[in-house]
């Protein structure tokens, strides 16, 4: 059922047994895993279910190091949250994501990739995909086109990807939810404030509030926040009634270690002879499965370099378009939004044209996990939000150890291919010299935030422990990429709800 | 005697011209393939080949013709008498072995990067 927390009477009081705050792809689908169980779940939506400036503008906040999108724009506040501008591609992490690496510094989670396979085929459901399956071998069968280059398979591998329609969770499972008689969706309810007892060791109740000026309190046994690695950060960092440092942040690791993936144009591939490459190329009238040359377990512990992969784009496709981080620049997301499909649109139109340079030259785009880094972090500013609530400030820091990998994983691509005389790579001039560890202002995110409230076992490691709880508060519980130990080099929204769903399973057995 | 010596002389000046002729065609052979990169030819226009090897002559200081080839030369091994088949061998086992460079952001052989370097010195001959 639905409820607009606008028309409930001031200081009404919601219990229930769940109470999951943020209605986005980990909300929503924790909720729906909840439907029908006799629980009542209360599931918390800062906004409605269309987009209302004022709301998005509670998003709003700073950021300083590296150049990054505006935090107002690059997540979105509303019923069904960022999938309503997500692109949809799916593919889930490496069994070596979750180990420990001597090269990376705080790698290891305190979970193996095969305690998320169960939680990745549901996943799979929810976003509209194929079964579980990402095995190359598979999808031959299903295309025979798609064919490898012939580079040595234990260095290189064809890593590949599903491509759900995309999903939009908002419009998708709406109905569900609405007409649920156990999830009770309560709209325009923005979190401003967790209070928990006088031992820190559990969570009393929520506030919540609106622009209208009205204030509830949520009561339940089990409190699960799933706004996002930024807003869970910055709410627990803010809920200061009874921890000073904030909620679960006793070892100051609340906030730090924010991750995203380095998306960046790094180098040129031009092959000897042209090459089938429908197993690399996006089709965006099919969104049939695609691959990414990716790095090999080995080759990443023999060379020290973190996980990663690179795309393919025909080159003259991708010499028209502008990098990310530069459409991306407007603080209203729909804006931002219409200016990244149309340079999307714009540079294949301009390329049909144009035939010169064949099926024989292309771009490569990394796509590579950032280090783990504590200086990297999300922190409370000075200003606050229309409901009373500092504003987040991000810091976004990059180590040597980001820009070395990029600059190996092409010299390890460059001599494969010439290795196999399929062609030669030429790298974009931000990696040519090797003593320079900066990242240019062209490199881009994938609006994809993680890490902020990261899963360890030790509690002077992380935030939650293996079931995503925090550490030592007996009720409150994390969900989504916040939670993630390393951010892998794959886009982190299948392994986010696979997560989310597990914990799902955790509360429900517990 | 003056005609047995007229051909001699002949036949001598002959023998000269052909091993002369021999010597000239083989060296010119020997110089295109040392500079003619194959793989990367098809990738690259001579323009560009040029500008590698200029930019390679920089960062190595290999910038004498002469020593350039002994170095292809001895490091093609010779394995085989056509030089040719042999510097190609060679730019497959540079990528195998690492033995690689970065040249105007392209990741060369050594070799062919070499190639280019000596087709930068001929063309500026």
């Amino acid at each position: 059922m639905h409820i607009d927390a606008r028309e409930l009477d001031n200081n009404t009081i919601i219990e229930g047994d769940l109470c999951i705050v943020g209605a986005g792809a980990a909300g929503i689908s924790m909720a729906l895993d909840w439907n029908k169980s006799g629980k009542k779940v209360i599931l918390l939506e800062g906004g409605g279910f269309e987009y209302n400036s004022e709301i998005q503008d509670l998003y709003s906040g700073n950021s300083t190091g590296q150049r990054y999108y505006p935090l107002r724009s690059c997540r979105l506040h509303l019923f069904g949250g960022t999938t309503g501008h997500w692109g949809g591609m799916c593919a889930p992490f490496d069994p070596i994501d979750f180990k420990i690496r001597s090269w990376v510094p705080d790698s290891g989670w305190p979970i193996a990739l095969d305690d998320l396979v169960p939680f990745y085929g549901k996943a799979q459901k929810l976003f509209e995909l194929d079964s579980y399956n990402y095995d190359l071998q598979y999808w031959q069968e299903k295309y025979p086109g798609l064919t490898p280059f012939p580079l040595d398979k234990d260095v290189i591998w064809s890593k590949m990807w599903q491509f759900s329609p995309p999903t939009r969770f908002g419009k998708t499972y709406k109905e569900t939810i609405v007409k649920s008689a156990n999830i009770h969706l309560y709209t325009y309810a923005n979190l401003t404030n967790i209070i928990a007892n006088d031992q820190v060791s559990g969570i009393k109740q929520l506030i919540v509030k609106n622009h209208n000026g009205k204030t509830h309190k949520v009561r339940a046994k089990n409190f699960v926040l799933a706004c996002g690695a930024i807003q869970n950060a910055r709410m627990l960092l803010a809920s200061r009634g009874q921890a000073k440092k904030g909620i679960g942040n006793d070892k100051d690791l609340v906030g730090r270690y924010f991750m995203e993936h380095l998306e960046i144009k790094s180098a040129e591939l031009w092959l000897k002879k042209p090459f089938s490459t429908e197993l690399y190329t996006f089709d965006y009238s099919t969104r049939k499965p695609r691959a990414e040359l990716a790095l090999s377990k080995g080759i990443q512990e023999e060379a020290g370099i973190l996980n990663g992969s690179a795309s393919l784009t025909p080159l003259a496709i991708a010499k028209k378009q502008t990098p990310l981080i530069d459409v991306w620049s407007n603080e209203d997301p729909r804006k931002s939004f219409d200016k990244l499909v149309a340079n999307f649109r714009e540079s294949r139109e301009k390329n049909y044209a144009r035939k010169d340079d064949g099926n024989r030259a292309f771009e490569l785009f990394t796509r590579m996990e950032q280090a783990p880094n504590r200086n990297s972090r999300i922190m409370l500013s000075r200003e606050k939000d229309a409901l009373g609530v500092p504003r987040p400030q991000l810091h976004w820091e990059l180590t040597e150890l980001d820009k070395y990998s990029i600059r190996k994983m092409y010299h390890i691509l460059g001599e494969q291919m010439g290795k196999a005389s399929v062609g030669r790579i030429k790298l974009e001039e931000f990696l040519w010299d090797k003593n320079d560890h900066s990242m240019p202002e062209q490199l881009g995110g994938g609006w994809h935030h993680m890490g902020t409230t990261r899963m360890s076992e030790d509690r002077k490691k992380g935030v939650v422990d293996a079931n995503c709880k925090v550490h030592g508060i007996s009720n409150l519980f994390i969900a989504g990429s916040g939670c993630f130990s390393t951010a892998g080099a794959p886009n982190p929204t299948l392994t986010l709800v696979a997560l989310s769903l597990r914990l799902s399973d955790y509360l429900k057995t517990s | 005697m003056k005609r047995r010596k007229f051909l001699l002389v002949s036949i001598f000046a002959l023998f000269l011209s052909l091993i002369s002729v021999w010597y000239f065609k083989f060296k010119s052979a020997t110089t295109k393939v040392l500079s003619y990169p194959i793989d990367l030819s098809e990738i690259c226009d001579r323009k560009t080949l040029i500008q590698i090897g200029n930019t390679y002559m920089k960062l190595t200081n290999e910038n004498d013709k002469r020593y350039l080839k002994e170095l292809m030369v001895q490091d093609a091994g010779m394995i085989d008498n056509d030089l040719k088949i042999s510097l190609k061998s060679k730019v497959v086992e540079d990528f195998n072995t690492g033995n690689t460079i970065l040249v105007d952001g392209w990741l060369l052989s050594r070799t062919e990067a070499r190639q280019c370097a000596f087709l930068s010195m001929s063309e500026a001959n």
